[in-house]
């Protein structure tokens, strides 16, 4: 296409999707923004013009000298891993419950609610406490792969099993999906509470600092080893977004339109379930990013997903990043769980949903 | 041409729904099947479209199985209307009509695919509702929106006149007077594009007038079938609904008008 006519139709999309592309460019902009913030803030600390100098000489585009390699070292081996682990999650945290948000129709299946994230967990602290005796049977590379499979695979069995359990021909019952949800979480809560009670000391306070949310320990081995599996579910999901607005309609109409609605249901139960199961595997429960983020973004630029999944990757990141800021900040030296962090917004803000919404009975 | 041929339809618990029925949709006319409540209306109809399944009996879509055609390619030919669509989230009812053009369209709609949704909306009568968030519509107003989906879906089939196919389960349910007939008139109307319409109706008068062959069910079984002036007569409506009724010529149109006649009341 000649430039002279892609400009006008760039623009007149622009203009279209005004609202749209405004959101998703100040979400990006204040990303970068806090990422820098973030990478300086800490024990040390750096002036984002430093850090973003030092960052710029890693990429080979400026020359550093020497005075600052204490700073360098700080950023490259602590700070940096830890905030792309914050945002890698965030964003795939937001991005996943978008997904179940889609797949159930409805706004408030959230991955803790559901019971997605705490079957990973049940999955995911069973490896922890029984893999050690695991391990001594299994190749290195098994063993090092068996907390995300084991993860993903617990999350898997509990989407699938929310989802059959509370979706009759295509209608979900809301009610029935919170209720199967409540019970999950019950029965996870009952596994992790007995692996706690079969546990040693130090394996108890791994799996309850771990059941709390952390990405505190992150260095690069957790990031490249995690950061796969997360990025097939970002990339993923976005791609189902057209689909996923067809799906809105419901499951017949959806067909009638041409959509293979098996197909993109099992699809996103598995891309959601390895988002979360690998997220949770690395970092714990970290809950209500699912539900919070796409929330807000509904409020701020509508439904559709074409915008709604990119939006959910950045607002997930920022918020990621901001309350992984905050629990660092707010008990130096020691540091607070970030679970505990987006709970506290969370919680309320699942709240607030209700009452707005009046009455549960709206979404039964 | 779509045909039905002795389609059964049988609920889990083996009770019978749909009863060996046969109809045809040809391109070019108005198709009506009426009934009492729970004579299997709305099931021949998700037979049709897949959304329930057949017990026996074969549906052929331009000569082949429908199962066998392409999800996309049948999408492009025929467009469904189904009774209730919840929405619980807040799409503007543009983008509603947007998703009509999904089987065409690549993840963002095209500038003619946006004419397309316009010109429909405009034919719906629902283009003033175009911003609005579809939740906050009437029900009326929800079933224009809806219609003008299914229109966009199939528009290029019309514009073209390649023969295609509009199925409607009660789209007039919650319309005032004088959107049912303006409706009913848009369907006349594109059946002269060759297009296939069938439509569940309520209204015996609607089916009367406007259109070209009607299908009159009771128990899941054909009671008649045929054009209004051999359907509507006093004997057959009075058996279909169990309801006493007088059939009289319509003063002004040439169809016949159906009036309750329980002289007890």
């Amino acid at each position: 296409m000649p430039l002279s006519t892609a400009i006008p139709l760039i623009l007149k999309w622009l203009i279209r999707y005004k609202k749209q592309s405004i959101t998703l460019s100040v979400l990006f902009i204040g990303l970068i923004f806090f990422a820098i913030i973030s990478i300086g803030t800490g024990p040390v600390t750096i002036a984002p013009k430093i850090v973003i100098q030092i960052l710029a000489s890693k990429l080979g585009w400026l020359e550093l000298d020497d005075s600052f390699s204490q700073f360098s070292a700080i950023v490259f081996s602590i700070r940096l891993p830890r905030v792309i682990m914050a945002m890698l999650i965030g964003a795939t945290l937001a991005v996943s419950g978008a997904a179940l948000q889609g797949l159930f129709r409805n706004p408030l299946a959230d991955p803790t609610l559901i019971g997605v994230s705490s079957g990973s967990a049940l999955a995911a602290a069973s490896i922890i406490i029984l893999g050690a005796q695991l391990s001594v049977f299994l190749p290195a590379f098994i063993s090092n792969a068996l907390l995300p499979i084991a993860s993903f695979c617990g999350g898997l069995l509990a989407t699938w099993l929310v989802y059959i359990i509370s979706t009759k021909s295509g209608k979900t019952s809301v009610a029935t999906m919170l209720l199967a949800g409540i019970a999950i979480n019950a029965l996870a809560a009952a596994g992790i509470g007995y692996l706690i009670f079969t546990a040693d000391d130090i394996q108890i306070r791994d799996i309850t600092f771990w059941t709390l949310g952390s990405i505190g320990s992150s260095i690069w081995d957790t990031v490249f080893k995690t950061a796969p599996f997360l990025l097939i579910s970002l990339i993923g999901l976005p791609l189902l977004s057209k689909h996923m607005n067809i799906m809105l309609l419901g499951e017949s109409e959806a067909r009638h339109l041409g959509v293979n609605t098996q197909l993109i249901k099992k699809t996103v139960i598995v891309l959601a379930a390895l988002g979360i199961g690998s997220a949770v595997a690395v970092s714990g429960i970290i809950g209500f990013v699912g539900l919070v983020v796409p929330h807000l973004l509904r409020l701020v630029i509508g439904p559709d997903h074409r915008f709604l999944m990119p939006g959910s990757i950045l607002l997930g990141a920022l918020l990621l990043l901001s309350s992984d800021l905050f629990a660092r900040m707010i008990a130096v030296p020691a540091e607070l769980p970030i679970g505990i962090v987006t709970s506290t917004i969370g919680a309320p803000f699942f709240l607030w949903l209700l009452v707005r919404k009046r009455s549960v009975a709206n979404y039964l | 041409m779509i045909e039905l041929k002795k389609i059964s339809v049988s609920t889990p618990s083996k009770k019978v729904i749909v009863d060996n029925v046969s109809l045809d949709i040809t391109p070019g006319k108005l198709t009506a099947i009426v009934g009492k409540n729970g004579a299997g209306k709305s099931s021949v109809l998700k037979a049709l479209c897949g959304d329930v399944q057949k017990s026996s009996g074969t549906i052929l879509f331009e000569g082949k199985t429908i199962d066998e055609i392409n999800l996309g390619e049948l999408a492009r030919r025929r467009a469904v209307m189904t009774q209730k669509t919840n929405i619980e989230f807040s799409f503007s009812a543009r983008e509603i009509v947007g998703i009509g053009r999904t089987p065409f369209s690549g993840v963002f709609a095209s500038l003619k695919d946006e004419k397309i949704i316009l010109k429909c909306m405009e034919k719906a009568d629902a283009l003033h509702l175009k911003d609005q968030s579809f939740t906050t519509l009437s029900g009326g107003e929800q079933q224009r929106v809806h219609f003008a989906r299914a229109l966009a879906q199939i528009w290029d089939a019309i514009e073209a006149k390649t023969p295609s196919y509009l199925l409607l389960d009660e789209p007039l349910a919650s319309l005032d007077v004088a959107h049912q007939h303006e409706m009913m008139f848009i369907l006349k109307q594109i059946c002269k594009q060759n297009v296939g319409v069938l439509i569940v109706i309520h209204d015996l008068n609607l089916a009367a007038q406007y259109a070209d062959v009607v299908h009159i069910l009771k128990d899941g079984k054909t009671v008649a079938h045929g054009s209004p002036y051999e359907v509507f007569t006093e004997e057959i409506v009075t058996k279909a609904f169990d309801y006493p009724v007088s059939v009289i010529p319509h003063p002004k149109i040439q169809c016949p008008l159906i009036v309750a006649s329980n002289t007890t009341s």
